[in-house]
């Protein structure tokens, strides 16, 4: 029964430190994930509206482009986020930074980077 | 009795050894419940295992690639150019500073992703094959990290001069001071971070690295002297450009062509006042008219006298010292016995200077030039305006002709920065202004303003003879033939240093000169009187080499090769015996000397031999460090050099910040093989 404590303290301890050292750091990505999905939907909602006003569309386009930063604040190797960003530039036809935000998400999305430079 | 009672009784009859074997044999269901729930755990423990490891290793491929193309990236901006971006044409970010700050953060996120393993990397050399790699990688990171962030803000501060936003207002040198002024906080703070990374460089050993990351250091290594002159070179600059008060400097044009101690024989002079990132006036004379002959005039140094008869020494001799501060004060004091004007520095510049400015201000026009000035013709420019009189070309139109081309020159240079800084590629006339002192085809410094003449001399722009400790050797050639040979002649040296008996270690140096210049059967003329050759004549013209070998002072000659020189090659027509002189100690050194004469077509080798003082080695309980410093006399270009070193018996060398070779012959004895295009340090750590 001692022993069985035993195993079963050592096992919590092996468990937690796989989740705090292996899997915890793998959080932000997760967060990333989910700040992606919430700009996503704010960006889809945006381009279903194409007769939104004006001031609708910059606002609704701010919050998506919030949202990508944070995306990208808890994984800067996050394409999708870069992708997204960059067409929020284009709402407002900020085609530079668009062409950089695409550019970094094609650098960072896996497809390109099976390839080495 | 039931089946279970026996068992105990058995049990009971059992050895103690043999009950517990029993007990662990026996199980339960409520132990097979257990065993079935350990296992699941001992899964959910190795699925998690995978897939967090997995993930993370995902990720550090990721890093890796990332990390990978911000070094492409960089190169491409160090390289100038934009459309060679890993990110494609016009996906590169807007400005150097971007960029670094875009990489800097990329390091950072890389940084907060591995913490835990950037902890544990240093303790894992013992790794086979990348072992070296993962415990470097934290130091490597550091120095990626301080590079980026102060690099950015230094290209921040700097932007408008490295990215002109708006070509309609161009960069004036009064801007780029403005500017230089503002910066002077990051800059302070870049050259320590700088500082900081040369001292985390200094404990890597880039040989056990594998051979991609060794390649990368070997770009730092590139690099990182080259980002500290600039930024050095940027915080002198506002105070010689005259932020505070006007300063007046001598610039002392040098022709290597004859080639003299401090760089070169000096063909001219131009007075330059500069306030306020403007210049104010500049006054240009040939060499010859500074001298006053009505003045008093000291004796010249003795080879001057003995072998081209010289019986004052003037201003345009007055380079004799390869020391360029103790030249330099020689020559204001020449120059001030002439024109009673204050000079707060003084700034030496070669042909090769010249023609490296050229190159990035190019095509100049000038008004005594039929052709636009450029790299490709510029040296051709000047030896033709150098051309000595002709029958019909009196002396004083010569010199007329000589001084115009120069003074043309110069300010041709001078109003192109001024007048249209639009068309100048400030950056690259940095670069090629540090690549000048870097290589020693410009030497400056100041004579008043210690902290700035301080600054010049940490970063060895002001060609002061070495000071630090460990061996020495600067080889300096004074062409004392009244031509303008050097151009032919193919100078290189091997050094050999038997270290067997480090209380007396002994070094064999080795000179070798093949002059270039077409053979001729005519013989060696010292002088000619006039009508004078034409430059192209004197290039051609044999090769009177006095060589003084500076050494480490304590130095004591053994044997040399004599060079015997009949009085008939002589202008004085007194002959030399030819054999190795000992001179007076200079700034710390002991000077050997020689003297040869070189016809065209031929070679000439000559040989000293000396016992070293004992203490260029350092000597611990069991290791011994031997540091050269092999200094590049001014206005040569790269010279080939071969150093061997003889280690002591059953000894090799642990630590060498150079790579080497080991000779065929034994395995005590190391070879380095270079180009002396600039200063050479060694330091190379032996033990059994």
């Amino acid at each position: 029964m001692k022993r069985d404590r035993l195993r079963l303290a050592v096992h919590c301890v092996i468990l937690a430190g796989i989740v705090l050292f292996v899997v915890w750091p793998l959080h932000p990505v997760a967060m990333s994930w989910g700040y992606t999905v919430a700009g996503t939907r704010v960006l889809r909602r945006l381009q279903r509206a194409p007769d939104l006003p004006q001031e609708m569309r910059y606002a609704q386009a701010m919050q998506a482009g919030r949202l990508f930063q944070t995306a990208l604040a808890w994984d800067p190797l996050n394409h999708r986020a870069y992708a997204n960003l960059a067409a929020v530039y284009m709402v407002w036809d900020d085609t530079t930074s668009a062409a950089r935000a695409l550019a970094r998400a094609a650098m960072l999305s896996p497809r390109a980077q099976d390839a080495d430079p | 009795m039931n089946r279970e009672n026996t068992g105990v009784a058995q049990s009971q009859v059992l050895s103690p050894r043999r009950s517990l074997r029993a007990q662990r044999n026996h199980k339960g269901p409520s132990d097979l419940c257990g065993e079935t729930l350990w296992r699941w755990f001992l899964l959910l423990d190795l699925a998690l295992l995978l897939i967090g490891g997995g993930a993370k290793a995902v990720r550090a491929w990721r890093w890796q690639h990332v990390l990978q193309n911000d070094v492409a990236a960089l190169r491409v901006l160090l390289q100038d150019h934009p459309d060679g971006s890993p990110w494609g044409p016009g996906a590169m970010p807007g400005s150097p500073a971007e960029l670094l700050r875009l990489i800097h953060d990329d390091l950072r996120g890389f940084q907060a992703e591995f913490a835990l393993f950037l902890d544990v990397a240093p303790h894992l050399h013992w790794l086979p094959r990348y072992g070296a790699d993962l415990a470097a990688a934290p130091a490597l990171l550091t120095m990626a990290l301080e590079l980026s962030q102060s690099g950015a803000q230094v290209a921040q501060a700097l932007e408008p001069l490295l990215v002109p936003a708006d070509q309609s207002q161009p960069t004036t040198l009064q801007t780029a001071l403005i500017l230089l002024r503002e910066a002077q906080p990051h800059l302070t703070e870049t050259a320590r971070a700088l500082e900081r990374v040369q001292h985390t460089r200094a404990r890597l050993d880039k040989q056990s690295l594998s051979p991609r990351l060794a390649r990368l250091v070997g770009e730092l290594d590139h690099y990182l002297p080259l980002l500290q002159r600039g930024v050095q070179a940027a915080l002198l600059l506002p105070e010689l450009l005259g932020d505070t008060e006007m300063q007046t400097y001598l610039l002392l044009v040098q022709n290597e062509d004859e080639l003299r101690p401090a760089g070169g024989f000096l063909t001219g002079v131009a007075r330059v006042a500069v306030r306020e990132g403007h210049i104010e006036h500049m006054y240009f004379e040939n060499s010859a008219e500074v001298t006053d002959f009505k003045r008093p005039y000291p004796a010249p140094p003795t080879p001057l006298l003995d072998i081209m008869g010289l019986e004052l020494w003037v201003f345009h001799d007055s380079n004799w010292s390869p020391d360029f501060p103790t030249s330099a004060r020689q020559a204001v004091d020449f120059y001030q016995q002439r024109y009673e004007t204050p000079v707060d520095g003084v700034l030496a510049a070669d042909q090769e200077a010249f023609r490296r400015i050229v190159e990035v201000l190019q095509p100049l026009k000038i008004p005594s030039h039929p052709d636009p000035i450029t790299a490709s013709n510029v040296l051709a420019a000047l030896r033709q305006s150098r051309d000595m009189p002709r029958e019909d070309d009196p002396r004083a139109a010569w010199e007329k002709r000589h001084k115009v081309l120069l003074e043309d020159l110069l300010t041709a240079a001078i109003d192109k920065v001024q007048q249209q800084p639009e068309t100048v590629d400030f950056v690259r006339l940095g670069m090629a202004v540090i690549g000048a002192f870097e290589e020693r085809h410009m030497f400056a410094t100041m004579l008043h303003d210690d902290e700035v003449a301080a600054l010049l001399h940490e970063s060895r722009w002001d060609g002061a003879l070495y000071a630090g400790a460990g061996d020495y050797l600067m080889v300096v050639d004074a062409n004392l033939g009244y031509s303008k040979v050097n151009p032919y002649i193919a100078a290189s040296f091997a050094y050999a240093v038997d270290l067997r008996a480090p209380q007396q270690p002994e070094a064999a140096l080795t000179l070798r000169y093949q002059h270039n210049g077409p053979r001729t059967s005519e013989p060696c003329y010292h002088y000619h009187k006039p009508p004078m050759l034409t430059y192209a004549m004197l290039m051609q013209q044999c090769y009177w080499d006095y060589v003084r070998v500076y050494v480490p002072e304590g130095t004591r000659p053994l044997r040399a090769t004599p060079n015997p020189v009949p009085g008939e090659l002589l202008v004085t027509g007194i002959g030399r015996s030819g054999e190795a002189e000992i001179l007076a100690p200079e700034a710390g050194k002991s000077v050997l000397a020689t003297f040869f004469v070189l016809p065209p077509g031929q070679r000439a080798e000559t040989l000293l031999i000396y016992r070293l003082p004992p203490d260029v080695i350092q000597q611990t309980e069991d290791t011994l460090l031997y540091r050269l410093y092999i200094q590049k006399q001014g206005g040569k270009l790269s010279v080939p050099v071969q150093i061997s070193l003889y280690l002591p018996p059953d000894t090799s060398v642990i630590h060498s910040n150079v790579p080497y070779a080991r000779a065929a012959d034994s395995d005590t004895h190391i070879i380095y093989t270079l180009n002396l295009q600039t200063d050479f340090q060694l330091s190379v750590e032996i033990a059994p």
